[in-house]
C-alpha cells in the first residue's frame, strides 16, 4: 500500500471509530458488543474485509484489512478482536467450507460466528467433551471467545463442524476482550453441520499461524494508543510542582515505547519479514508498553473510566489467546536452525 | 523455637546487622490458623462473586475478627495473616485487613480520648478506619495536597477533596491529612485530624470499575465547610507530614506482606494447574525455568520483607530497607502473576490466576508508587553516604 491510501484509509476507519466506537468504548467492556455496532461496522465492509466479494466480503488487501485492527484496536481492542475473529477465522473457515450464506450475515453484521480455537491452544487441557451422533451435538465445548455468537464452529475427530445457537453458557473470568466474553457453551442434541470431513483441527490452527501479522496490528493499535494516552497524561498532570513529562523516567520510556511503536508499525505494513518474526516483537511490545501506560496514570490507570487499563489486561490476553505459542517458536526455531530444536 | 534462621548480613554499608526472622512455634501456629480461616472463608465461588460485584465482605470482616485473625498484639502476627489471606484473595483478604488501616498514626501520636473514642470501636470490631491522604490533584506530591482545615474558634472548618481512599464510602471515621498553614514550607503546614464520616458537609462516591482488589471499598470523599472539633487534631499543628510518612513506614511492610500473598498465591495456582496438566508439560525447560524465576523471586521479596520487618518490629525501623521491601514484594507480585499466566495460557487465563494478576498491580500505585519507592531509597543512601 502507499503511503496516500494508507493515510485516507486511516482517515476513514478513524472517522468510524470516534462516532461509533469511542462513545461505547467503556459499554463494550461492561456490557459486550453492541449489536448496532456490527451492523454498523458491516455497513462500512469491516466484518468481512478480507472476504471474496462473490460470497459476501468486501475484498479488501491484507494491508488495508491490518489498518483496521490497528485502528480499531486503540478505541476498543474488543471491538478489533471481534472483527479479526469473524475476518481471520471465521471468514477464512467459512470460506474454504463453501459457506458464503453465513459470510454474507456476518457482512451485514446481523449474525456473529465463533471458532473453538482455545482448545486447540497447546496450553488448554479442556477440550471438552462432545458426542456427535446422527447429526446431532451434545455436550460442552470450553474456553469459547464469543461464546453467545449465533454460529459455533468446532472440530470433533478432526471433521469440522458448525452449530447454530446453544444450549447455555457458563461465563468465565475474562481478563482481556471482555467485550466479546469468554465460556463453556452448552448443546444438547443441537443439529449440527459437517462442513469438512477432515483437517478440522488443522485448518484451524492454520489459520491462526496465518493471522500473526493481524495480532501484530491488534498490538501495535493498543501499544499506540496507550502510550498516547500516557504521553498526554504526563503533560498535564504535575507533581513536586513539574508535569510528569519532565522526569527523565518518564520522558524516557514514554518516547522510547514511540520509538518502538514506530518501529512495529514499520514492519507490520511496509515490511517482507515473515509474521513468525513480527508476532512475538508486537505482543511483548504491547505487553510492556501498555504496563508503563497504566503506571504513568497512578491511581486513575486503576479506574476502568480511563480506559487505559483495559489495554494492560487485552494485552496479556491477546498473548495468551493467539501467542506466540510454543509451536509459534518450534516453527521460528526450525528455520533458525534449519532442524527440529527446542523440543527439551 | 522453630529455627528459620535466614542470617543475612547487611548490605547497606551501615554496618554488620544480623536479621532475625525466627518464628516462634506460636507464630507458625497462628499462620496455619490464619490460612485455615482463607482457605475455610475465601471460597473461589466468593471471591470471584465478590470481584464481579464489587461489594465490601462486611460478613468476611466480622469472622476475621471474631476469630482474632487480626491480632494487633504482635505485628508478626498481622503481616503473617496479611500474606496468608491474600494468598488465598487480595480482594478479600485485604478487605478483612483493612479496618484498621490508619491506626498506627492515632496509636503513636494521638491523645487518649482519641484512641479510646475512636481505636477502641476499631479494636473491638465496632467500627472501620480509613487514610485519606490522596487528593484528586495528587497522591505522589503528598506536600502538595490542598484541602484545608481553618481554625474558628473551638473547630477547624475542612474544606477540599480526598481521591481513592480506601474504605472510603464504608468506614466510620478517617485520618485526614490536610493544610492548616499556606506560610509554613509545604510540608510543614500539613496536620492530622480525625474525621467522621457523619460530619455534616462530609460526602463519600464510591469509585466503581476497579481493574483489581474489587472487594475492597473506594471513594472519593468531598468536604464542605466539615467542621471538626479541634480535639479531633492528631498530635501537634504542622506536624501531619511527619506522622503520616512515620506511618507510611510501617504500613509499606504491610503493603509487601500484600505483595508476598499474592505472588505466593499466583504460585501455587500455577503450580497446581501445570500438574494437572502433567509432567509432559511441566517437565519442558521453558517451563522449569519459569518456576525457578517466579521462586526465586519470591524468595528473595520475603526475605527482604522479613528484614524490613524485623528492624521495624524490634524498634529500629529503616525506611529505606522498607521502601525496598514495599517495592521488590510488589514488583515480585506483578512477575509471579504475569509469568503464572505465561506458563499456564488458556488454562490459567480462565481460572481465577486472571484476578491475581489484576490485583498485583495495585501494589506498584498505592502506600507510595514504584517510582517513589525508588526516588526515597536512592536519596536515602545517597544522603546517607556523604
Ligand atoms: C484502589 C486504590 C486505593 C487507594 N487507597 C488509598 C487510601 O486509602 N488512602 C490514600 O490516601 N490514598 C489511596 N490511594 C491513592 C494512592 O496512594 C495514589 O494513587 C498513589 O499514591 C499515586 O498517586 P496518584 O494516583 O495521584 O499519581 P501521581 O502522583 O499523579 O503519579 C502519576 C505517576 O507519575 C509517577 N511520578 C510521580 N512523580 C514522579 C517523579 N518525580 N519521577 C518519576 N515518576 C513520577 C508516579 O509514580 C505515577 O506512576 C489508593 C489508590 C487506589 C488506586
Amino acid at each position: 500500500m502507499d503511503q496516500d491510501s494508507y493515510r485516507m484509509l486511516r482517515e476513514n476507519v478513524d472517522e468510524f471509530c470516534t462516532r461509533n466506537v469511542e462513545p461505547l468504548a467503556l459499554r463494550i467492556e461492561r456490557e459486550g458488543m453492541p449489536r448496532d455496532l456490527s451492523a454498523k461496522s458491516g455497513a462500512q465492509g469491516f466484518n468481512t474485509a478480507t472476504a471474496d466479494p462473490a460470497s459476501g466480503g468486501s475484498g479488501l488487501d491484507r494491508e488495508s484489512y491490518l489498518l483496521i485492527l490497528e485502528r480499531t484496536a486503540r478505541s476498543s481492542p474488543s471491538f478489533a478482536m471481534y472483527l479479526m475473529l469473524q475476518n481471520s477465522i471465521a471468514c477464512r473457515i467459512l470460506g474454504a467450507s463453501g459457506k458464503s450464506d453465513i459470510i454474507r450475515e456476518i457482512a451485514s453484521g446481523n449474525k456473529t460466528t465463533t471458532v473453538d480455537i482455545l482448545s486447540l491452544n497447546e496450553s488448554s487441557s479442556s477440550p471438552g467433551n462432545i458426542t456427535i451422533s446422527d447429526g446431532k451435538v451434545t455436550g460442552t465445548i470450553r474456553t469459547v471467545i464469543l461464546p453467545s455468537s449465533d454460529y459455533l464452529i468446532f472440530q470433533h475427530q478432526d471433521a469440522l463442524y458448525l452449530a447454530k445457537g446453544n444450549d447455555g453458557i457458563e461465563i468465565l473470568p475474562a481478563l482481556g476482550f471482555r467485550g466479546l466474553g469468554l465460556g463453556n457453551v452448552s448443546l444438547k442434541e443441537r443439529p449440527v453441520e459437517k462442513i469438512a470431513e477432515s483437517g478440522g483441527a488443522a485448518l484451524i490452527q492454520e489459520t491462526i499461524r496465518n493471522s500473526g501479522r493481524e495480532v501484530a496490528a491488534m498490538a501495535l493499535g493498543m501499544t499506540g494508543r496507550s502510550i498516547d494516552m500516557a504521553i498526554d497524561y504526563s503533560r498535564v498532570r504535575k507533581t513536586f510542582g513539574r508535569p510528569l513529562k519532565d522526569y527523565e523516567p518518564v520522558a524516557f520510556q514514554l518516547s522510547g515505547f514511540k520509538a518502538q511503536e514506530e518501529h512495529l508499525r514499520t514492519m507490520v505494513f511496509f515490511s517482507t519479514a515473515r509474521d513468525e518474526y513480527i508476532k512475538p516483537l508486537a505482543t511483548d511490545l504491547a505487553r510492556r508498553a501498555t504496563k508503563v501506560a497504566l503506571q504513568v496514570h497512578g491511581g486513575y490507570g486503576y479506574l476502568e473510566d480511563f480506559g487505559v487499563e483495559k489495554f494492560y489486561r487485552d494485552s496479556m490476553t491477546l498473548s495468551i489467546y493467539f501467542g506466540p505459542s510454543k509451536s509459534d517458536m518450534r516453527v521460528l526455531s526450525r528455520e533458525v536452525y534449519g532442524e527440529e530444536s527446542g523440543v527439551i | 523455637m522453630c529455627r528459620r534462621r535466614a542470617g543475612l548480613l547487611d548490605g547497606t554499608g551501615k554496618g554488620v546487622r544480623e536479621v532475625d526472622f525466627d518464628f516462634t512455634e506460636d507464630q507458625v501456629k497462628f499462620r496455619e490458623k490464619a490460612r485455615e480461616f482463607a482457605e475455610r472463608e475465601f471460597t473461589p465461588e466468593l471471591a470471584r462473586m465478590f470481584d464481579r460485584e464489587e461489594k465490601y465482605p462486611d460478613e468476611i470482616r466480622k469472622k476475621a475478627h471474631a476469630e482474632k485473625v487480626i491480632d494487633y498484639s504482635d505485628p508478626w502476627k498481622v503481616l503473617i495473616a496479611i500474606e496468608e489471606l491474600c494468598r488465598q484473595d487480595a480482594g478479600l483478604g485485604i478487605s478483612a485487613t483493612v479496618p484498621y488501616f490508619g491506626e498506627e498514626v492515632i496509636m503513636l501520636f494521638g491523645s487518649d480520648h482519641l484512641k479510646e473514642k475512636y481505636l477502641n470501636p476499631v479494636n473491638e470490631g465496632r467500627s472501620m478506619m480509613g487514610l485519606a491522604v490522596t487528593e484528586p490533584g495528587g497522591g505522589s506530591d503528598v506536600a502538595g495536597l490542598k484541602t484545608t482545615a481553618r481554625k474558628e474558634g473551638k473547630n477547624y472548618i475542612i474544606n477540599g477533596a480526598k481521591m481513592f481512599i480506601t474504605s472510603g464510602s464504608i468506614a466510620d471515621f478517617f485520618v485526614m491529612l490536610v493544610r492548616t498553614s499556606e506560610e509554613e514550607k509545604r510540608h510543614h503546614g500539613l496536620s492530622a485530624f480525625v474525621v467522621e464520616s457523619g460530619f455534616p458537609g462530609f460526602k463519600a462516591n464510591k469509585l466503581k470499575g476497579k481493574l483489581g482488589v474489587r472487594a475492597t471499598d473506594t471513594a472519593e470523599l468531598e468536604l464542605n465547610n466539615v467542621v471538626v472539633p479541634e480535639e479531633n487534631l492528631i498530635g501537634e499543628e504542622g506536624k501531619g507530614f511527619y506522622y503520616i510518612m512515620t506511618f507510611f513506614n510501617i504500613s509499606r511492610i504491610f503493603v509487601a506482606g500484600q505483595g508476598i500473598g499474592i505472588a505466593q498465591g499466583a504460585f501455587d495456582r500455577a503450580i497446581s494447574i501445570l500438574k494437572r496438566k502433567g509432567r509432559e508439560y511441566y517437565e519442558k525447560e521453558d517451563i522449569q525455568f519459569a518456576i525457578a524465576d517466579m521462586a526465586t523471586q519470591l524468595q528473595a521479596a520475603r526475605l527482604i520483607t522479613y528484614k524490613a520487618a524485623s528492624y521495624l518490629f524490634n524498634f529500629k525501623p529503616d525506611p529505606t530497607v522498607t521502601s525496598m521491601a514495599k517495592k521488590y514484594a510488589a514488583e515480585t507480585a506483578v512477575f509471579v502473576a504475569e509469568k503464572a499466566l505465561e506458563i499456564t495460557g488458556v488454562d490459567g487465563i480462565s481460572s481465577d490466576l486472571e484476578r491475581f494478576y489484576r490485583d498485583a498491580k495495585i501494589l506498584e500505585i498505592w502506600e507510595g508508587t514504584s517510582e517513589v519507592e525508588k526516588l526515597i531509597i536512592s536519596r536515602n543512601i545517597v544522603k546517607e553516604a556523604q
